[in-house]
């Protein structure tokens, strides 16, 4: 099994603890038995049942919630399935809390379901997802800036989605699904990244937000702000969180991350349109409906690609060889999450495009989605992981 | 008072801070310090703010220093972005700013909203010039004082309680701002320790003992929950104009401000030790002392509070007249013990006084004079009666108590009481019963009292001196007062044998040994021819002289 950790202090844990209205640890809510299975109880060898949804919402009915040991509130089940912990990194400016508004709400209008797959959302990320969503989708104004954490040893709070889809066997497969995002000025120094990043630590995949502004022969596209933040800034902050992923798993820094992946959002792609050189046809969406996702794994591949060589000639050789080297199985995807840039605060107009390809990948990368067409001389025996089973 | 410079420092997003792009210190003063922070991780919550409440502002302490700050939402950042905000923190290194400071400072707008539109990250801003706020009195309607009476009476139970938070409501109802009022109306002094600030605070690392919290709906506290009659005072004073002096810096001195003048129409015993410390360090003290037992209530409430014991002080200090009566009570208390025996005043009450040796030396002699008398003239009573013969007080003897055997005793034991009895004996002329008295115990405690005073004792007057002596005398004592009778000043009468030895009373046996062993002297002095006596005293043989000692021990 999958190491667990809470979705909010990112504590690893085995077992929940549970708690009752007034935070005191209560026993576990169990299904009625019969005689018989209580006598069997002291013959068990493996650890008493996981609560099911039905002893969850009897147990919620009496106040009587799963937590962390440190008394989180674990959705209901959150043990039950794996976890990919989506950590979005990403200088101040570069379109990060955006993009992440966007992806949840296709996720939500069902962009997976030509895959099968189906998006809930916990009951409180939901609340807060509901402000953003509002302010950017709804009103078209433009997101107030993510406040730094000022709290030392304190993370985000995170976007918790639940996905759920068949196997290839016909069983049912999930996963959660949890987004942290984070304000740029704190993704930078590693000394930051340690005190209020903790979810980097516990991240499986990560969603690498560049602005293509700061690239040196892209400044004309640069946003208010941009020209002045330099790549090496943004260099260093790769460097950095490479290394953050490795002493997070007490790897040497320049030992291989096998766990975790990479997805680099070139966001903003939309003013890249009429830059000589750019490969328009990279910034598109996929139709699930008509295409095999095998298909549209190896176009990615071929785009990430094209959009490395144009991001190198951009000015950006330093930055992408940080990139390419030293994180962890990295793709790069052009990604307009408004289409369109803001004025005077708000949008004309939300049309998202290329906003799904990271998280495909990402999602193929941790298993829950076949990774067929993605790396064909990795690909072997079909899905890996625990969903493969 | 003048006004101080304090470094600044402003944080706020901007595309480029002296932390990089986004938010981060965008300015401070050379010598911002670098332990409130020159960074946003240093800061910490100091910096923390919501950008939808528009506006948070507050004073705080560190270590002996103050933070006042304001942080107000910004226009949008250098990234084009909404939600950005700014905070404009001073530093006061002294400690000398507070809460008026701070409310001045915000109404005069000398915080800033947005930074200066040809600003640049700086870690050289020139610090800002802060006055010393005016204090002017509020004019409150009784409505208003009605309103503010709950909130400063809150106020004033967190200040007695020396720690604690307090919720003030921003505004009252008629849209006055409470903390203005309030901050103006409570001395300066009385709230240097406090802090304030609006809204819900992170914690900031605030050392001040006292936290006052501005917020729009405060929770209700029952108005019996806090004694507001010192709240409701103070406003009526403020709304007459009249503001506690801004050194008041604890409680009972402001209480002695308000209430002193009511207290002091009371007696002590209608008023807590506290009411007693205003009222004496008010200007009623010499009227409330002189009145009744006050200044003994006051002496002896000083023993058990330091606030009375340190107000009395301060009044003898401070009024002559205080010191006077003060003196005068612990003088009486100090002759009440020695004359009578009774307790006396408290150590502390005659240090209080000032009362010294001299002093009471010299009131022992005056009240000797008119007539007191030492009831027991023990052992200190005696160091007493030496010490202030031997300051050279003219202390009347003969006046000094009615137990004559100790003061014969005293004056046969020190010598300079002797020497003052001889010549007090010599300048009083005529004879009393009294003189003759203390003659009977002058000669029984020593008979070299009769060479001593000589010519001072009429001849007339010794045969009953000698006689009462020699029946209170042992062996010993009659024979060598016998000898001194003989070859004294009053020899040649025939005393020596008449009165003292027959006189005594004693047993044949113990007269036998008398005679046995002076017998010619004693023959001389009744007038025997000198080669008689010696044939005569040959003939009978002589002894040893006993060792001597008194007979009884009474008077």
């Amino acid at each position: 099994m999958r190491r667990r950790v809470c979705p909010r202090c990112l504590e690893p844990l085995t077992a929940p603890v549970w708690r009752d209205a007034t935070g005191a640890p209560t026993r576990p809510p169990v299904e009625r038995r019969t005689r018989w299975q209580r006598l069997l109880d002291p013959l068990r060898t493996d650890p008493l049942p996981v609560p099911t949804a039905r002893d969850a919402a009897g147990a919620a009915a009496a106040s009587v919630v799963p937590t962390c040991p440190r008394g989180h509130r674990l959705p209901p089940e959150y043990l039950d399935r794996p976890t990919i912990v989506v950590g979005l990194v990403g200088l101040t400016g570069a379109s990060k809390s955006t993009y992440l508004t966007v992806l949840i709400d296709l996720l939500h209008e069902g962009a997976l379901a030509p895959l099968g797959v189906s998006v809930e959302m916990d009951e409180e990320s939901a609340a807060r997802f509901d402000d953003h969503r509002y302010r950017l989708l709804v009103q078209r104004q433009q997101l107030p800036l993510t406040l730094p954490l000022l709290g030392q040893g304190s993370s985000p709070e995170p976007f918790i989605l639940v996905l759920r889809g068949t196997g290839r066997n016909g069983a049912e497969r999930t996963v959660n699904l949890v987004f942290f995002d984070a304000s740029g000025e704190q993704l930078y120094r590693s000394e930051d990244m340690g005190l209020y990043g903790r979810f980097l630590y516990a991240a499986t995949s990560l969603l690498v937000v560049l602005s293509p502004g700061v690239f040196p022969r892209l400044r004309s596209v640069a946003d208010p702000g941009e020209d002045s933040m330099g790549l090496a800034r943004h260099t260093q902050m790769v460097v950095n969180l490479a290394n953050v992923l490795r002493a997070a798993r007490s790897l040497p820094l320049d030992a291989h991350v096998d766990d975790v992946a990479t997805a680099v959002v070139l966001s903003k792609a939309d003013k890249l349109r009429g830059v000589p050189d750019f490969p328009a046809e990279t910034l598109r969406d996929p139709d699930l409906r008509t295409m095999p996702l095998a298909h549209w794994f190896a176009d990615v591949r071929d785009n990430s690609s094209r959009l490395v060589d144009f991001l190198e000639v951009s000015g950006g050789s330093n930055l992408l060889t940080a990139v390419l080297h030293r994180l962890p199985r990295p793709t790069v995807h052009a990604v307009s999450a408004t289409g369109s840039d803001a004025r005077d605060g708000g949008y004309p107009r939300i049309a998202p495009v290329g906003v799904l390809d990271p998280l495909l990948v990402l999602l193929a990368r941790s298993g829950f989605l076949s990774a067929e067409g993605l790396d064909p001389e990795e690909y072997g025996a079909g899905l890996r992981g625990e969903w493969s089973r | 008072m003048s006004g101080r410079a304090c470094p600044q420092a402003l944080y706020t997003s901007a595309s480029r801070t002296l932390e990089g792009p986004g938010f981060g210190v965008y300015a401070h003063s050379a010598d911002w310090p670098a332990d409130v922070g020159r960074t946003r991780k240093a800061l910490g919550a100091l910096v923390g703010f919501r950008p939808e409440d528009g506006e948070a502002y507050g004073v705080l302490s560190r270590g002996a220093g103050r933070v006042l700050y304001r942080a107000v939402a910004a226009r949008a950042d250098g990234f084009g972005r909404p939600g950005n905000y700014l905070v404009h923190l001073l530093w006061d290194e002294g400690g000398r700013l507070g809460v008026r400071e701070l409310l001045a400072l915000r109404r005069a707008g000398r915080f800033l909203d947005a930074l200066p539109e040809d600003s640049a990250p700086s870690a050289d801003l020139p610090p800002l010039r802060v006055a010393f706020a005016d204090r002017a009195a509020p004019a409150l309607t009784p409505d208003e004082v009605d309103a503010l009476t709950p909130p400063l009476a809150g106020l004033l139970a967190t200040l007695a309680a020396g720690s604690g938070s307090c919720a003030l409501p921003v505004r009252t109802a008629s849209g006055r701002e409470v903390a203005e009022v309030l901050f103006v109306v409570l001395p300066r002094a009385l709230t240097s320790g406090v802090s304030l600030s609006t809204g819900v605070r992170e914690d900031v690392g605030d050392t001040a003992p006292v936290g006052v919290r501005l917020t729009d709906a405060p929770a209700r506290t029952a108005v019996a929950a806090h004694d507001t009659e010192r709240a409701r005072t103070l406003l009526e004073a403020a709304s007459k104009a009249e503001l506690a002096p801004d050194e008041l810096a604890d409680l009972r001195r402001l209480d002695a401000w308000l209430f002193a003048d009511a207290w002091a129409e009371q007696d002590a015993a209608g008023l807590s030790a506290d009411q007693v410390a205003s009222v004496l360090e008010s200007s009623a003290a010499p009227r409330w002392l002189g009145r009744g037992g006050n200044a003994a209530a006051a002496l002896d409430l000083a023993a058990g509070s330091p606030a009375v014991e340190t107000a009395l002080r301060a009044a003898v200090d401070r009024w002559p007249a205080v010191a006077e009566l003060v003196r005068g009570r612990v003088l009486a208390a100090l002759l009440d013990e020695v004359f009578d025996g009774a307790a006396g005043p408290a150590e502390l009450a005659v240090e209080v006084a000032g009362v010294g040796q001299a002093d009471l030396c010299a009131a022992l002699a005056g009240e000797v004079r008119r007539g007191r008398r030492i009831a027991r003239l023990d052992r200190a009573a005696g160091l007493l009666v030496e010490q202030t013969l031997t300051l050279g007080v003219d202390l009347p003897l003969f006046r000094l108590t009615g137990q004559t055997w100790e003061l014969a005793l005293l004056a046969t034991r020190r010598e300079v009481v002797g020497d003052a009895l001889l010549a007090q004996w010599r300048s009083s002329g005529g004879w009393t019963a009294e003189h003759g008295e203390l003659l009977g115990h002058l000669l029984v405690a020593d008979p070299g009292w009769l060479a001593r005073l000589g010519d001072a004792v009429p001849v007339s007057a010794l045969p009953p001196a000698l006689r009462w002596a020699a029946l209170r005398m042992d062996v010993a004592g009659v024979e060598e007062l016998a000898a001194a009778v003989a070859t004294g000043a009053a020899a040649g009468r025939g005393w020596a044998l008449r009165e003292v030895v027959f006189g005594s009373e004693l047993p044949a046996g113990d007269v036998d040994q008398v005679l046995g062993r002076r017998l010619e002297l004693l023959l001389v002095d009744d007038g025997w021819p000198r080669e008689l006596a010696q044939s005569f005293a040959r003939s009978r043989g002589g002894g040893d002289p006993p060792r001597r000692r008194r007979r009884r021990g009474d008077g």
